[in-house]
């Protein structure tokens, strides 16, 4: 008698638990990016990034504290690279500000627009959760630090995606190699605007270039600005491979991408200042 | 009392599998922490608890995931269920079991998630995300049979 209440508790618990989580994904499929599911996830979400991310700098600490033990020379001979770096790079900024100066002075003359103006917000992974259709970063910045939804996400080498969700201290990142990713780009030799997508592999693929276009590997591709989340002159990568397809109109162009996806735990968040990128 | 002890239980061995996940992939692997957490409960525990467990499981998984809310504690509360139902019919609570328990719970749980976005936005599997899956299924056993070691069953039953 014991064990059929035990039975009837069980089959009812795991059919309402069923039932239950059927009509939640039915719903927030429905619902818009806005609606009451998406914006519960991303507030529960706040909550446990909040101490993974305590946990995860009190780990990196340590492990960069043990690392600086055992590589002292190593580190050492790396600093005087960078300062040598450092001091490099002064000079560049100095030269780029005069240029910068040079060049707003002739944009005005000849009445074009202005460039555009972005601050940029450090962001940490806390989280990378990979599904089977690819990987999403889950970052410590939110609303609460200026971050909205399709904010362009960069890392120091080039492009890496763009903001997917937005908790009030956390962000989902969604990168430019994750299938349902996309950015209008430009290859820079030639000038052709094309349409580069996420694969779930490492390349990316280049569209929409036209099969009578002379774009050669080695050709560096860049963000058009067309597609308005990306302002334009961002580096994606450099063509990897160029082939022919019969049953396509245009090129099977395959992208190396500047950033390197699988070993990133740092980025910067562009937040545009004012309208226009 | 006896809840707080449950609590702090179900904590610690989603931990665990967290850091045995994150030392495997580099970074806190969230869903093979939650399959094996999922699993070793499932083994030592009813099929009621083990129900509830992969279904909390599921949540804190769907709450760190963008995508379908609902999905992960489907398919984990599921995999609960199974693994407590089938773990009473062999009584081998060594390397073999929780590698083999560990590597059909992910393809299972990861079989269902890949269900409802087949259902919802009609994705299609490519070679290549059938090769990282299985990767990741063996992962999921290797790290099940790393666990086996802190999780014996008289170790269990002695501090009841």
């Amino acid at each position: 008698m014991r064990e059929r209440r035990y039975q009837n508790r069980l089959y009812i618990t795991l059919l309402t638990i069923l039932v239950l989580c059927v009509l939640v994904v039915s719903i927030y499929v429905r619902e818009g990016d806005e609606g009451p599911l998406h914006r519960t996830q991303a507030r529960l979400r706040d909550l446990f990034v909040t101490p993974v991310s305590f946990i995860k700098k009190g780990y990196v600490s340590i492990s960069d504290w043990f690392s600086g033990i055992f590589m002292a020379g190593e580190l050492k001979r790396e600093n005087e690279e960078l300062r040598r770096q450092i001091s490099e790079s002064r000079r560049l900024v100095l030269e780029a500000q005069d240029l910068k100066r040079e060049n707003e002075e002739l944009r005005k003359a000849l009445g074009l627009r202005e460039r555009f103006s972005y601050k940029l917000i450090p962001a940490q992974v806390v989280i990378i959760h990979q599904e089977i259709g690819g990987k999403f970063y889950t970052v410590d910045k939110g609303s609460r630090d200026g971050v909205e939804r399709n904010d362009p996400v960069i890392s120091s080498d080039g492009i890496f995606g763009r903001v997917y969700q937005v908790g009030k201290s956390s962000s989902v990142i969604l990168p430019l190699n994750h299938p349902i990713s996309s950015v209008s780009a430009r290859i820079v030799e030639t000038r052709e605007v094309g349409v580069v997508e996420g694969t779930r592999e490492e390349k990316l693929m280049l569209r929409l270039i036209p099969k009578e276009s002379k774009v050669s590997i080695g050709n560096i591709v860049v963000t058009s600005g067309l597609g308005k989340i990306f302002p334009e002159g961002l580096l994606i990568g450099t063509v990897f491979s160029v082939k022919e397809d019969p049953n396509r109109l245009d090129k099977v162009i395959e992208v190396g991408p500047a950033v390197n996806y699988a070993g990133n735990q740092f980025f910067y968040i562009l937040k545009k200042e004012g309208e226009k990128w | 009392m006896n809840l707080i002890k449950v609590f702090i239980r179900l904590i610690t061995l989603f931990l665990i599998a967290a850091v045995i996940s994150w030392l495997l992939t580099g970074f806190p692997g969230f869903a093979f922490a939650a399959v094996l957490a999922t699993m070793v409960y499932g083994t030592y525990h009813d099929e009621l608890r083990a129900t509830i467990f992969g279904a909390l499981m599921g949540l804190i998984l769907d709450l760190v995931s963008p995508e379908l809310l609902g999905a992960n504690a489907f398919s984990l509360s599921l995999t609960g269920f199974i693994v407590s139902y089938t773990a009473k019919f062999f009584h081998a609570y060594n390397f073999f079991w929780f590698f083999i328990a560990g590597a059909t719970s992910f393809i299972l749980r990861t079989g269902l998630v890949f269900l409802f976005h087949v259902i919802v936005d009609g994705r299609v599997v490519i070679t290549g995300e059938i090769r990282g899956f299985l990767a990741a299924a063996l992962w999921t056993g290797i790290a099940g049979s790393i666990l086996s070691i802190f999780f014996r069953r008289d170790r269990l039953e002695a501090s009841e």
